[in-house]
């Protein structure tokens, strides 16, 4: 009995080791899956992500309506989504097309906002879709999930409009990879998002018009080396060198530093002012303005970046990050982990609420 | 040789001399304590040769069954009846010296706030609040009214040269007197685990002459003398200190950390636990967690050379 077990095991590992070696399965990407595998393989996908979106919750202050979060998730399209999936009315790159599977054309149909959020966040193994480039971001592939779950609504012109600022930017037919062979100049990168005034089309990109050179740069630089995690910025940062950096820095500090206040509908701005200015001796809250400088007055620091008016929806998702992690390893991020520390989701309503309101 | 051992004993005992020494006799509160001390140690003793004695006498004697009724009796009242009129006693008088010392009443009122990991001292004078902290000055002879609260987790207040100890818990106020009767700089500390700095929450308890005291209050009530555009200043405010640190007199105004309004003219540093120097003054705000492991203040390791020093001269400054 033992014999014939012996022997059986032996056969196995024999079958095995000649089926490792020997490569009998092709797993070419031009040769079909075998009869229903794909099938197999698509449905099973699509329990994973059903059964994993089911605890998904949407973030009380991510409003997926919100036409900025929209266009926001537009323009990442563009930079991280374009190349394998194609657009609105915009193909396929027929590199792309040759992946089994093949990076499918989109439809709000195929999944909800919480499915497409995790998607974002996570990819899937063994199809090239990959994680979110920031990747402990939870914040920022909601965007995505607000402009997918709206996908089907846009035709080429509106998708251009609300990714690039402008239509008729991306001229092929089928997207390039990589910056060929028309580059889109990086005033247009930076300008679809922040626009081309620096006041962030209206709620789409934190507003950067007259913020401290030296900040932006640090930032722009922390980005570039991986150093501040952010799957919108990482990727389109990463090719910068410095002298680069400093360009943009330079040419977004210089412009027009009139913030308008955008009402953030969450949180009690009073209570947020209270915060702000005096702090909290039992909840151990620093006060805000200390480093940040109020309306008035501006950051005591080059390297502070200012907040008075700016979107209540990046002072929120911000101060997660610096509660939460992950704090960017920049040398003063700890001065700010420290002061975000404390803090409760109320609080970073109310001084979202508060900043938000404009000098 | 047998009795060389008891010779070692003065070493053991050598480690309750110094200003933390609860035997010290320098607190009124504390002679109290001392007092049940001393009762219940010398009589526990009795007591325990009372009880050996009578069992080793039980033991050698022989059985006489006409002296049962006797030895129930014994038992009856020297088992069960005295104790509990001795205990009970004993309960009492502990109860009495609670209450004496945690009396609503005092010649001077301090409140002290227990923080992760250092003592908001607060002295109530009819002029208004004069906030210090990690260093608490008394008047000898004076009975002092602590009101002690916590903002985070439980700790516990104690001088024990002077008296106590007190719990401080989150969302209650519990109260302690202390009458110093020795002038003297004596240790202070956190009795009760509060997390991970909890051995280095000190404090210095300083008993003066009432007249010195005085002299002491009135310059602690006093803001900062911080000359407009000063240098050290400058840097103080530009680094954001003033986010969680008040310095009366100037537009620091920060609720969460020590108030520094009268910082140099403390005897210690970090809560109690190093000498007030600009050398510790420096590592202090540049590295900070290795000063004192787990503290919410951030360390300033970009801080240095010029910037640092004019920062450390005006601290030091801050008498």
């Amino acid at each position: 009995m033992r014999r014939y077990i012996l022997g059986a095991l032996a056969a196995v590992a024999l079958a095995g080791g000649a089926f490792y070696f020997v490569a009998p399965y092709n797993i070419a990407a031009s040769v079909p899956h075998l009869p229903g595998v794909a099938n197999v393989l698509h449905g099973y996908l699509g329990n994973a992500v059903a059964v994993r979106a089911r605890s998904v919750e949407i973030p009380p202050h991510v409003d997926l309506e919100n036409p900025g979060l929209i266009r926001l998730g537009a323009g990442h399209f563009a930079t991280g989504c374009l190349t394998c999936h194609g657009g609105p009315g915009i193909d396929r790159n027929p590199v792309a097309q040759g992946m089994r599977p093949a990076p499918p054309k989109l439809t709000s149909e195929d999944f909800d906002a919480k499915e497409f959020w995790w998607i974002a966040r996570h990819g899937f193994k063994y199809t090239g879709m990959p994680a979110w480039p920031g990747k402990s971001r939870d914040d920022e592939p909601w965007a995505m999930a607000a402009f997918l779950a709206r996908y089907d609504s846009f035709d080429r012109a509106g998708f251009e409009e609300a990714a690039f600022g402008r239509a008729g930017v991306y001229e092929p037919e089928g997207v390039p990879f990589g910056a060929a062979p028309a580059p889109i100049p990086q005033e247009v990168t930076c300008a679809r998002c922040h626009g081309e005034d620096g006041l962030g089309r209206d709620g789409t990109a934190p507003k950067l018009a007259g913020q401290s050179g030296a900040w932006l740069a640090r930032v722009l630089g922390a980005y570039s080396a991986g150093h501040r995690e952010s799957g919108f910025m990482e990727p389109v940062a990463a090719p910068l060198g410095d002298e680069a950096i400093g360009r943009i820095a330079a040419r977004y500090a210089g412009m027009d530093a009139t913030w308008r206040g955008t009402p953030f509908p969450l949180g009690d701005a009073e209570r947020g002012e209270e915060l702000a200015t005096q702090g909290s001796e039992h909840d151990d809250i620093a006060s805000c303005v200390s480093c940040h400088g109020s309306g008035a007055e501006g950051p005591k620091r080059d390297d502070t970046p200012k907040i008075a008016g700016q979107d209540g929806y990046w002072l929120v998702n911000w101060l997660h990050m610096y509660r939460d992690g992950p704090v960017p390893e920049t040398p003063r991020a700890h001065l700010m982990a420290a002061a975000a520390r404390t803090l409760s989701d109320s609080d970073i309503h109310d001084l979202a609420a508060y900043f938000s309101r404009g000098p | 040789m047998r009795f060389s051992i008891y010779l070692t004993l003065p070493l053991f005992l050598a480690g309750c001399s110094g200003r933390h020494n609860w035997l010290a006799s320098a607190g009124a509160e504390a002679d109290r304590v001392e007092g049940l001390f001393w009762v219940l140690l010398i009589g526990a003793a009795v007591i325990w040769c009372l009880v050996i004695g009578a069992a080793v006498y039980a033991h050698r004697r022989q059985v006489d069954p006409s002296l049962e009724t006797q030895a129930r009796r014994f038992i009856i009242w020297g088992g069960a009846v005295f104790p509990s009129v001795l205990v009970g006693t004993l309960l009492v008088w502990g109860l009495v010296i609670l209450r004496d010392i945690t009396a609503d009443e005092g010649d001077l009122t301090v409140r002290v706030d227990g923080e992760r990991w250092w003592w908001r001292v607060i002295y109530e004078t009819s002029e208004g609040d004069v906030v210090t902290a990690n260093e608490i000055r008394l008047p000898v002879d004076r009975t002092a009214l602590f009101r002690l609260t916590a903002d985070d987790v439980i700790h516990s207040f104690w001088v024990p040269a002077l008296g106590g100890k007190m719990d401080m818990i989150p969302g209650r106020e519990t109260r302690l007197t202390l009458t110093p009767v020795k002038t003297g700089n004596w240790g202070g500390l956190c009795a009760e685990y509060c997390g991970g700095a909890h051995a280095l929450m000190r404090f210095d308890a300083i008993v003066m002459e009432q007249a010195d005291f005085e002299a002491w209050l009135a310059h602690e009530a006093e803001p900062a003398q911080v000359a407009a555009g000063d240098p050290g200043y400058t840097v103080f405010a530009e680094e954001g200190c003033g986010a969680c640190h008040t310095i009366r007199g100037t537009e620091a105004a920060g609720p969460v950390g020590p108030d520094l309004t009268h910082l140099a003219a403390r005897e210690k540093l970090g809560a109690g636990i190093y000498e007030m120097t600009p050398g510790n003054m420096a590592r202090w705000i540049t590295e900070t967690h290795e000063m004192k492991p787990d503290i919410d203040m951030p360390p300033y390791p970009d801080l240095s050379g010029a910037r640092l020093d004019r920062l450390v001269a005006f601290l030091m400054s801050l008498d």
